[in-house]
């Protein structure tokens, strides 16, 4: 890649239950006239646009690059779509990324939305398919077996999901546009909420929210010209693999660790827990905080639930995980990847206001999707590489 | 005008014609005759089921001479308990869901395990209870559910690359 | 699926099943204040676009200029009849079209709109239909905010 790539803006709206207010058109209009102004840009600006959203049954929107033309002010400008399930706003930003790098435009509009009032994602996610395993399940039935599995590998207490339960909902309660701001959380609320998919509680799953994210992403030559400092984009990466295939960890993805090896080799990252300040994990699930720091490469396999038990992963830990309140706080399923990206890019700008991790120079944003299947992840830093 | 229209209903209606292909058939027709066949890998010697036409892991095309009967019995690798009702679901709630590793077999099959749920555990020695043959059609619901065999459950050490 | 083509590839193996399958599932979309402003209208027979700030008048309205991506700027009453500017005849009509009998889809420039707006034409006979001919909305008389409230345009000469 030739060109630098920084974020100069970033724009999201309020996630909530059910924007009612808006249509989709509007609701990723409101995101993205927040990047616009955070980038001091107009329509007219911007080269191309690059938007995301989780697979088309979720809110029945087949094609949005083209219901959203106008809305994204694309007319007579290219813009195309990008799909990889729920890592889909981690993949989207990147695929954007990648038109500033490869020099073929200075100035890419990426958007990613959901607006699950208008669907069921439950239902999205496993219609009933002639020839296919009868649905029994639901959504969190695929996952909690992992976590059990988890809990008996890694040898973890059963609390460690808990923690992670109360540590984002107070990080969320921080943050303007989180969805839930649940003031009287606590362990003994996540441990009394109804056990959904044992060994999954309420709350310990995310909540399903409307919403959009957006970025206005810049070469170097237009990356200077804001009052507002930019996030260079020091790696990206994505990777896939099956759902099914003989001797897949499901528990610690092969295609998310090579994933995390690839980012840190782009950025020159050799020690992540040492040199990363701060990371915005996709954790849809408590207990896939641990998971993913091992997946991640932050600690040795089966290590990962004493970072969260030691506090590491807190606010004010070494390595503060989900700032902003993650996807536990709000998940407009669609965009919950790009929001990721997004929360490390404000992180090292500084913009990151009630939540901000001090000093914050390099951060992590980190997306996953089907089952477990799909990795996104960029690294950002405050220092242009 | 006495209120302002806020939504709209949008109904969806797509009327497909499907089919699953000839491996995912040979397995399905194999299930209404009471058998469960996997694939072998000719490159890796790996067998998975559902049977998919390609080994996963080479890329390899597979055929009928690939096809291997895979015990009915295996063991829970890994479960979860469901408590949540929801749209579709055919069975009441609480029930154990789990990954079952067949004896022959390279990767877990989901199904159900009928256990009380306190009773579930991970390495515990399970064997299909099929519907009657008269009843059975060509879906993994030919296998009603599995049921526990009284067999010493499975070391860990047996089974934990699976889990 | 030609199953017969299937097994002379695979003769060792079983005849690919075959089964229907329906996709169904009912979206509740939000409008926002722009199309719950037309879909509003449409419940008193009134049709309204939106204009643009370059002054254009779009029927149906879209939330932002669709030229350059600004917002549209107010709503404006246009007229429930207006001008044929192409058309295509339907000899056998679907079961999900408006009509049941023959009609013909048309764009139809309402007076005082910019642009046109895609609708049925109940016409009778295809030898009727003309480009540039007047047609006016027929309304349902159960309206209740969708666009089915507007059932279909007439020629305004069978009033």
């Amino acid at each position: 890649m030739s060109e630098r790539c920084a974020v100069i803006g970033v724009g999201q709206t309020k996630y909530a239950a059910k924007r009612g207010d808006l249509s989709i058109a509007g609701l990723v209009r409101e995101a993205a006239e927040r990047a616009l102004a955070d980038a001091e840009l107009r329509w007219r600006d911007i080269d191309a646009v690059v938007i995301g959203k989780a697979p088309d049954m979720f809110e029945g929107v087949m094609m949005p690059e083209l219901y959203l033309a106008d809305a994204l002010g694309a007319v007579g400008k290219p813009m195309m779509r990008v799909h990889t399930a729920g890592s889909v706003g981690g993949s989207t930003a990147i695929a954007a990324s990648h038109l500033v790098q490869a020099g073929v435009h200075e100035r890419v509009l990426t958007v990613a939305f959901e607006k699950q009032s208008e669907g069921d994602a439950m239902w999205a996610l496993s219609p009933k398919y002639p020839f296919q395993p009868p649905l029994v399940a639901g959504a969190g039935g695929f996952f909690a077996p992992l976590i059990r599995a988890y809990m008996r590998r890694s040898g973890a207490p059963n609390d460690v999901g808990v923690r992670v339960a109360v540590k984002d909902r107070l990080n969320a309660l921080r943050n303007q546009y989180a969805h839930l701001q649940l003031a009287d959380i606590s362990p003994e609320t996540v441990l009394s909420s109804p056990m959904l998919w044992d060994p999954i509680r309420y709350l310990e799953t995310c909540p399903s929210s409307d919403g959009a994210c957006a970025m206005v992403l810049s070469n170097e030559a237009n990356a200077g010209r804001t009052s507002r400092p930019p996030a260079w984009v020091l790696g990206s990466a994505v990777r896939s693999e099956p759902a099914v295939f003989a001797g897949r960890d499901q528990i610690n993805p092969r295609a998310g660790a090579d994933c995390a090896r690839d980012v840190y080799r782009q950025a020159g990252v050799t020690d992540p827990v040492r040199e990363i300040d701060v990371a915005e994990i996709y954790v849809p699930f408590s207990w896939f905080e641990p998971m993913w720091l091992e997946n991640l490469g932050f600690c040795e396999p089966n290590f990962g639930w004493r970072m969260t038990l030691d506090e590491t992963t807190s606010l004010s830990g070494r390595l503060p995980v989900n700032p902003s309140g993650g996807v536990l706080s709000s998940n407009p399923i669609g965009a919950s990847g790009m929001i990721r990206f997004a929360e490390a890019a404000l992180q090292v700008r500084g913009m990151a206001g009630e939540h901000q991790v001090d000093g914050a120079r390099v951060a992590l944003g980190h997306a996953y999707g089907g089952a477990s299947q799909f990795f996104a992840m960029w690294v950002v830093g405050a220092r242009k590489p | 005008m006495n209120y302002a229209v806020t939504r709209m209903l949008a109904p969806v209606r797509l009327p497909f014609v499907v089919t699953p292909g000839e491996a995912l058939s040979r397995f399905l027709s194999a299930l209404v005759e009471g058998r469960l066949i996997g694939e072998r890998c000719s490159e890796c010697s790996k067998v998975v089921l559902p049977p998919r036409g390609a080994c996963p892991t080479c890329g390899i095309a597979t055929n009928p001479r690939d096809n291997v009967t895979v015990s009915d019995g295996g063991t829970v690798v890994m479960f979860c308990i469901v408590n949540i009702p929801f749209e579709g679901q055919t069975i009441k709630p609480p029930y154990v869901y789990a990954s079952i590793l067949l004896d022959g077999a390279d990767v877990p099959l989901l199904h159900l395990v009928e256990v009380p749920v306190d009773k579930a555990r991970m390495g515990m020695r399970v064997r299909a209870e099929w519907a009657p043959p008269t009843e059975r059609k060509p879906s993994l619901e030919a296998i009603r559910w599995f049921v526990p065999t009284g067999e010493p459950d499975a070391s860990y050490e047996a089974y934990k690359e699976y889990a | 699926m030609d199953g017969s083509k299937s097994e002379s590839r695979n003769p060792g193996g079983v005849r690919p099943l075959v089964a229907d399958y329906l996709l169904e599932f009912t979206y509740k979309r939000s409008l926002g204040p722009v199309i719950g402003n037309f879909f509003s209208g449409l419940r008193e027979q009134l049709i309204y676009g939106a204009r643009t700030p370059s002054g254009r008048v779009i029927v149906p309205p879209t939330e932002y200029d669709p030229d350059t991506g600004e917002a549209v700027v107010e709503h404006v009453l246009v007229g429930d009849a207006g001008r044929v500017e192409t058309w295509s005849w339907v000899a056998a009509p679907l079961a999900c079209h408006p009509l049941p009998h023959p009609f013909a889809w048309a764009l139809i420039r309402l007076d005082g709109a910019d642009t046109s707006l895609f609708h049925a034409v109940d016409i009778g006979a295809r030898e009727s239909m003309k480009t540039g001919m007047r047609v006016k909305a027929r309304w349902r008389a159960e309206r209740i905010g969708t666009i089915r409230d507007l059932e279909c345009f007439v020629p305004e000469w069978f009033r």
